[in-house]
């Protein structure tokens, strides 16, 4: 064989592999066993609880934040202002809150109308993508999207509540850049909005990678910066401090 | 294989892969920066106006629940309401946003199909990019089709099987094109069949389905064209058809219809009679024109009405409504809206102030006295059968032509709109840019409008052809200062939309432009012909009788004149005027001499309209020039710079411009940094037009018409063609992106100085049925670029004083490209003490000095450091001085703030645990928590005279204590951003007094009495009470 002959070859291997890489498509599964292998950075366990403690900025004021979640859905967050301290909880049956401003009450109550709704869609530990099936929802791969400049993988869920989500995560990476779903606007609360939620600063605890920076937009709007300082993993939460009561 | 194959295999395979490897990486070095990847998160901000609203092409609504309606615009998108039109939100942002129809699927009403490209074609109409449809309520749209077809007029879903739609395609405007008629999909938009087809020139205008037959269709097709001087309706394609099975076979019913060439028509049948069919027919008959009706489904016609009404300006109204239950109410669009009971006999017009150009009207069929209808100036709804009407104010579809900003602070936007005259309005205000902000200067469709360089009182605006005015703001006058013929001059010839311009070297000069340029020096009191004729002058260019077998003569159509003039910054002598044949000329004399400079273009197709002209400010001899086709069929975008005053010229154009090219803009500081506005959105290049990149964020795919740099602020002022004025705050950083900076993993941009303003406000409840514009966040810019979006690791940014000290801690953003973050020049607020309700009045914190900060970016190892100026506002009404007294006060009174919350936290603790150990004492050793008890009891007497301890937030409010007394008068004083008044000085004295006397009665509290009782405890082996240090308390969250 001539020597030009391998030439053309490899160039034409080249270009095989140069389209190849151009043209693979990732498949769901392959997207979502890369995210948990980024998420589960060098944890053998799976990730149960979280507790993130740090700081929301909204509307240039900012207040100390608390988050609490474990799974299933096991969801908490206080934010404390002045002393006086707003929650929004769920335990997997009932939504409800204190909020203690002029209009609200400091004594717990539930959560109705697009309040509880919002809430009830932010409360899974887990991404709706992950077991979907199982979980009754329906996940599809859109394909990729550049979200702030990074190239995103696209995951549509259908969830069982018929709510749609979606989610993007980094390619190179796997992590969660992006998440778009319904929630209450901040200044209009009876209203459902479509929320983008970004998260960064991804910093491995525990073995975990766990984002320590979340904002959240409507239309494109920072609505409020949530910056965690301290974020402990898979310590026991006891369920009720996630459940209604007269007493909190 | 032996040995020697496979590894020639193997170095073939890793050659290969290497190659491939290769060329990406050289293609990512290679590659320019683009997109996402500069702008990153800069926004732009949209500010309407909604107060007149503009053109609407189509409605439609959720039948089983009409209060979710669709609005399809002329030229800016989709809007959807779920509210009857109490709040609106755009849903169609992502693509062309000019709308030809919206069509619920009634069936699945969360699936709607939209066709862009409006069939309305007057002159200045935008073009389309397709079918869309959506199956998500207008979150998500995908393309079905006709991506080339320009304008899609009809979309008809099937009643009882979704996959089965009709679509009519009007098609191109400019040219001929074969997608035109009726179309078909029977598996949801996969795939379409041609139906009816006449010819190039013909498409169809109007389709309407029997009600209660869905294989009977109705098609109107018509033969149409314009160019840049002229306009036809009508031609032998015209004819209206009918199929009796779903498209398969159509048949011509012309029974009763004038002989001969026929126009524009509509064409509906009665939803609850379908055999009584209405049509209007524009025919070579004018005397025939008119509304026809059959009641046998359209065998046979009867003219039954020839009112003004019904056969006005069909190419712009040729559309009817019959009413859902009743076959003899039939809604006519027009000039007006006109309305017949009796079965189109007799007609009246709708009144009550509602804005003339009539285009679709949607009636309720759940309430038939529920009429919205969509006019030149938006949306109108009437509950009473069309009696009064109410408009809705909250669509800020507004189309601009031209735009102007005058250097008020804040500074004012000028501009003329389509069919909605002159209007100024300011860049922001307080609670928002508002309707009532803005005012109107002139009527008519309007637009150039600008103020007078000096002369607050003097704005210039203009009507179509030419029409100026100068209008005395202070005393309402209006004079007409259009240039006119004088002795044995010819007509002047103005455009439909004439360009004037003011000097730049001379407040009082105003240049006009008709096929010659008017100069003059008198603000238009006198004019200077300057010779020649600049147009090619073409008499085939200059035909009057234009409309077709409808004359319409309206100055639309007028050419063969100056369409854009650009007078050099640098001299004064040097102008560049651009006509609509395609010329453009260059004097560099004042006028003595000119130079055809368009044949030194290459590949710019004759006779080609000059949008836009830019004179260089950085080099006399350099000029841009944009040029649009698209009026004869020819949608590129041409793009061209000179540099050697127009004698040769490089094209600028690159295929990620999308849409053809209206206006260029050079920055006013960076030669680089171009703007470029298209049909289909802006552009930005930050190399001198070497690379473009579309800007997405927050800015629609509207067509940009006209733009302004405003010089003290740096906005990108956009008068678009469809969503009003769109403001890019500050788009100075985009001059300092170069590749260097681009490849850094980040990098500081110099900000502009923080100005300390006070914007005002004031109280009021709008509600949500008025559009308010976005004011420019107050707050300070840091501004970095980064490479790659940040993903691991931390990211913060902590701001010093000059003193080091540490004064605010700001989230960074993590955008790749450019990240623009807000940062509000306050410390944080006072840590208050805790009460039983807020303490309002110290819910932020002061501002601070004026001066030099240190910005510190920490993004995981590495760190970025550079400052940030902080200075007053230049108008500010307050002295150095003032502005000093202001800063002494706040922080003193907010150290008391923190003063007293540290007492309230001490004596709370105490009271709390002593409380606590009382009850846990109380049987073991009863003297011990009687003495606890006491000392809780002593404490609470003491932390209520410092804070509210009980009531609500409302009205069950207790007495105010020295908490609330103090942060009152901290939030007064720091509320407003000069001296303090003599009043508020003294009762900080009076305040300060009592915060002391407390503060020194728990630290005696504190060292004595709590030693004390820690001393009993200690004996009882109980643990002590521990109270924490002020540094502690300062250092806590709560």
């Amino acid at each position: 064989m001539k020597k030009h002959t391998w030439v053309i070859r490899g160039i034409l291997l080249g270009v095989y592999c140069l389209v190849a890489q151009l043209t693979y498509a990732q498949t769901l599964k392959e997207v979502i066993a890369l995210h948990q292998k980024s998420v589960q950075a060098t944890s053998k366990s799976k990730l149960t609880s979280m507790v993130l403690k740090g700081t929301t900025t909204m509307g240039g004021m900012e207040f100390v934040t608390q988050v609490y979640r474990k799974t299933p859905h096991f969801f908490k967050v206080e934010v404390t202002i002045q002393g006086k301290t707003l929650v929004n909880a769920y335990d997997g049956a009932n939504a409800w809150q204190i909020y203690p401003f002029p209009g609200g009450s400091d004594k717990p109550q539930y959560m109705a109308g697009a309040a509880k709704t919002s809430t009830i869609i932010d409360a899974d530990f887990e991404y709706e993508f992950i077991d979907a099936a199982k979980k009754g929802h329906k996940a599809t791969l859109e394909g990729t999207e550049e979200v702030e400049g990074s190239t995103c993988y696209k995951i549509k869920v259908v969830r069982k509540d018929q709510q749609v989500k979606t989610f993007f995560l980094d390619t190179d990476s796997g992590v969660l850049i992006m998440a778009r779903g319904k929630s209450v606007h901040p200044m209009k609360p009876d209203v459902l909005v479509e929320k983008e939620t970004y998260q960064s600063d991804f910093k491995e605890v525990n073995g975990y990678m766990i984002a320590h920076y979340m904002e959240e937009r409507i239309d494109g709007k920072v609505i409020a910066k949530m910056q965690f300082d301290s974020v402990q993993v898979n310590e026991k939460i006891p369920n009720k401090i996630f459940t209604f009561s007269e007493k909190q | 294989m032996n040995i020697i194959q496979k590894t020639k295999w193997a170095m073939l395979v890793w050659c290969g892969i290497l190659w491939s490897g290769m060329t990406l990486t050289y293609a990512q070095t290679k590659k320019p920066l683009k997109g996402g990847k500069i702008f990153g998160t800069m926004q732009a901000r949209h500010i309407g106006p909604a107060v007149m609203s503009g053109r609407v092409s189509d409605i439609d609504g959720v039948n089983s629940d009409p209060k979710t309606f669709y609005v399809g615009t002329a030229g800016g998108g989709v809007w959807k309401t779920t509210s009857g039109g109490v709040n609106f939100r755009p849903v169609f942002d992502k693509h062309s946003q000019s709308i030809g129809k919206v069509t619920v699927d009634q069936q699945n009403p969360k699936t709607i199909w939209v066709g862009t490209g409006e069939p309305w074609v007057r002159n200045s109409v935008s073009v389309g990019t397709g079918l869309y449809k959506t199956t998500d309520g207008g979150k998500n749209w995908k393309l079905m089709g006709f991506k080339d077809s320009e304008r899609i007029s009809e979309i008809i879903v099937h009643p009882k099987n979704s996959d089965i739609v009709y679509v009519g395609v009007l098609g191109h405007l400019w040219d001929a094109h074969r997608t035109r008629g009726v179309y078909k999909t029977e598996d949801g938009g996969k795939t379409w069949k041609q139906l009816l087809y006449v010819d190039e020139n013909t498409g169809l205008a109007d389709m309407a389905m029997d009600a209660k037959n869905p294989e009977v269709i109705y098609a109107s097709m018509w033969q149409f064209r314009r160019s840049p001087d002229f306009f036809e309706s009508g031609g032998k394609g015209s004819a209206l058809y009918k199929t009796t099975d779903g498209g398969k076979t159509w048949k011509k019913i012309h029974n009763g219809f004038p002989k001969g060439v026929l126009g524009r028509m509509a064409v509906q049948p009665a939803p609850s009679k379908p055999n009584i069919v209405y049509a209007t027919v524009e025919s070579e008959k004018r005397a025939k024109n008119g509304l026809y009706k059959s009641t046998d489904g359209g065998t046979n016609w009867k003219l039954i009405n020839t009112d003004f009404g019904v056969v006005v300006r069909p190419f712009y109204f040729a559309r009817l409504v019959v009413d859902p239950k009743d076959e003899n109410k039939v809604f006519k669009m027009g000039l007006n809206l006109i309305i017949s009971k009796d079965g189109g006999k007799r007609f009246r017009t709708v009144g009550s102030g509602v804005h003339s150009d009539m285009h679709t009207v949607w009636v309720n069929p759940q309430n038939t006295k529920n009429i919205l209808v969509g006019t030149d100036g938006g949306v109108y709804q009437s509950f009473d059968d069309g009696m009064f009407f109410m408009h809705l104010k909250n669509l800020p579809i507004s189309q601009f032509y031209r735009v102007s900003v005058d250097n008020e602070r804040p500074y004012n936007v000028y501009g003329g709109l389509q069919d909605n005259g002159s209007w100024v309005g300011p860049s922001r205000s307080s609670n928002g840019v508002q309707n009532r902000d803005w005012s109107n200067l002139g009527g008519g469709d309007g637009f150039v409008a600008m103020r007078h360089p000096k002369n607050k009182n003097l704005v210039y605006c203009e009507m179509q052809g030419g029409k100026m005015w100068r209008y005395n703001l202070s005393s309402g006058q209006r004079k007409t200062i259009t240039p006119m013929p004088q002795q044995n001059d010819p007509k002047y010839r103005f455009n439909w939309n004439t360009p004037a311009v003011l000097s730049v070297h001379n407040p009082n000069r105003l240049y006009m432009g008709s096929q010659f340029l008017h100069i003059s020096n008198d603000n238009g009191e006198s004019w200077k012909k300057i010779l020649p004729d600049l147009t090619t002058n073409s008499p085939k260019r200059q035909r009057r009788a234009s409309g077709g077998l409808t004359p319409d003569v309206s100055a639309a159509e007028t050419n063969t004149t100056i369409f854009t003039i650009s007078e050099s910054v640098l001299d004064e002598k040097v102008i560049w005027v651009g006509t609509d044949d395609g010329n453009l000329q260059v004097t560099m004399n004042g006028g003595k001499s000119w130079m055809n400079a368009t044949p030194n273009i290459k590949g710019l197709p004759k006779n080609t309209w000059c949008s836009s002209v830019e004179a260089s400010r950085f080099d006399k001899n350099t000029a841009y020039a944009t040029f649009d086709g698209h009026r004869t069929g020819d949608k590129k975008a041409y793009v061209y710079q000179t540099t050697d005053g127009g004698k040769t010229w490089k094209s600028l154009a690159t295929a990620d411009i999308k849409g053809y090219a209206h206006v260029i803009r050079e920055d006013l500081k960076s030669r680089d940094l171009l703007f470029l506005g298209t049909e289909l959105g802006l552009y930005i290049s930050i190399d001198q037009g070497k690379n473009w990149s579309r800007f997405k964020n927050n800015l629609p795919m509207v067509s940009i018409r006209d733009m302004v740099l405003q010089a003290n602020e740096d906005d990108l002022v956009m008068g678009t063609h469809g969503r009003g004025i769109i403001i890019i705050d500050d788009i100075s950083p985009l001059r300092q992106i170069t590749p260097e900076i681009a490849s850094k993993k980040l990098h500081f941009l110099k900000p502009k100085p923080i100005i300390i303003r006070t914007l005002g406000g004031g109280q009021e409840f709008p509600g949500a049925a008025e559009f308010v514009g976005e004011n420019p966040n107050p707050a300070g810019k840091i501004i970095y670029f980064q490479k790659k979006r940040h993903i691991f690791g931390s990211m913060k940014i902590e701001i010093f004083d000059a003193k080091g000290k540490k004064v605010s801690t700001v989230p960074a953003a993590k955008s790749a490209g450019l990240n623009v973050v807000y940062w509000n020049p306050r410390l944080k607020a006072p840590k208050t003490p805790k009460a039983k309700t807020f303490t309002f009045g110290a819910f932020n914190g002061p501002l601070l000095p004026e001066g030099t900060y240190t910005v510190k970016l920490t993004k995981g190892k590495d760190k970025f450091e550079t400052t940030i100026e902080v200075k007053a506002d230049p108008n500010s009404p307050y002295t150095a001085a003032d502005r000093k007294a202001y800063q002494q006060t706040t922080m003193h009174l907010y150290n008391l703030i923190e003063k007293l919350a540290y007492t309230a936290n001490v004596v709370q603790t105490i009271m709390k645990s002593t409380a606590a150990k009382a009850k846990s004492e109380v049987k073991r050793n009863k003297r011990l928590a009687k003495k606890l008890k006491t000392m809780s009891n002593e404490m609470a007497a003491f932390n209520s005279e410092l804070v509210i301890t009980s009531g609500d937030n409302y009205t069950d409010s207790a007495e105010e204590r020295l908490n609330e007394k103090l942060a009152a008068l901290y939030g007064e004083v720091s509320a407003y951003s000069g001296r303090p008044s003599k009043d508020q000085l003294q009762r900080v004295d009076v305040l300060e007094k009592k915060v002391e006397a407390a503060y020194q009665r728990m630290l005696k509290i504190k060292n004595k009495d709590l030693k004390s009782m820690n001393a009993r405890l200690a004996k009882a082996n109980i643990g002590e009470i521990k109270v924490k240090t002020m540094e502690e308390f300062k250092k806590s969250d709560k």
